[in-house]
């Protein structure tokens, strides 16, 4: 397949890939954009022993993975101290730069709140539901393009699911 | 129990309305202008000529000076040869 009709056919699926893991609609386009020169890069040694598809979502999922791990060491290193609380390590999630234009204004809020939870999940579980849930994948096509079998998946579903009813009961906790 | 089934359909229901987007136009822009940087650049023949000019000018300065500090050592030996150097002394040694 010819550069530009890969393009054409997969834009939608990373830039909304990329949205769904960055949050935010600048992150996402220049997330895009490198995943386009790394698939353009890497296309020639494409081996076809996986479906283009499954290829570009895993090249998506790593670079979107590698986006959140380089900016989460640039806010370890940030000497502005108002984004901590005083009772906590963690870092507060940066509403500012919530912007995914995907979601409903009357749900922003609510999706918002849990958002945040899932940008606390680790890696593997956070991929296994934005592959499943928001992005309405097969168990098996998400094990594909995870590299794991359909039970691990499912088994990472259900501990991602409960870190975030934990979380979220959690949180509505501390706001009573 | 039944709270936590509800807020676990909560979780599936918020995920599963977040809506697609179209990506923008300019990407495709961005993209190929990355993969093309070299399009607005100047043509490299330009600039292994201009070196090659510059080097040839470069010698040819090296050369007239050679040439000039030549002509002119050889322009002051004649001169004292002939006795032309302004010499104060009443007897030449």
């Amino acid at each position: 397949m010819q550069f530009n009709q890969l393009y054409d056919t997969y834009k939608n699926l990373v830039f909304n890939l990329c949205l769904h893991y960055l949050q935010n609609r600048g992150d996402a386009e220049d997330a895009a954009q490198e995943v386009f020169v790394k698939i353009h890069q890497k296309l020639s040694s494409y081996k076809a022993d996986a479906q283009l598809k499954t290829w570009v979502y895993r090249i998506t999922v790593n670079h979107c993975l590698d986006c959140i791990k380089a900016k989460k060491r640039v806010k370890r290193f940030a000497f502005i101290t108002s984004l901590f609380y005083p009772n906590s390590s963690e870092l507060q999630h940066d509403r500012s730069d919530f912007n995914h234009p995907g979601i409903l204004l009357e749900q922003k809020e609510a999706t918002t709140t849990l958002f945040k939870q899932i940008n606390r999940l680790p890696e593997q579980q956070k991929t296994a539901l934005i592959l499943t849930k928001i992005e309405g994948l097969s168990m098996k096509e998400t094990a594909e393009i995870m590299d794991k079998t359909p039970k691990s998946v499912e088994s990472l579903l259900q501990r991602a699911k409960k870190s975030l009813k934990k979380a979220l009961e959690q949180a509505r906790d501390d706001l009573a | 129990m039944e709270e936590k089934n509800q807020r676990e359909d909560q979780i599936d229901h918020l995920l599963g309305a977040i809506q697609r987007v179209d990506a923008p136009e300019f990407l495709e822009t961005r993209i190929y202008a990355r993969l093309n940087p070299l399009q607005d650049t100047i043509p490299i023949w330009w600039g292994w000529g201009s070196t090659a000019l510059i080097a040839v000018l470069l010698m040819v300065n090296v050369w007239a000076i050679q040439l000039e500090e030549s002509t002119s050592q050889s322009a002051d030996v004649l001169v004292e040869e002939m006795h032309l150097v302004d010499d104060y002394n009443l007897y030449n040694n």
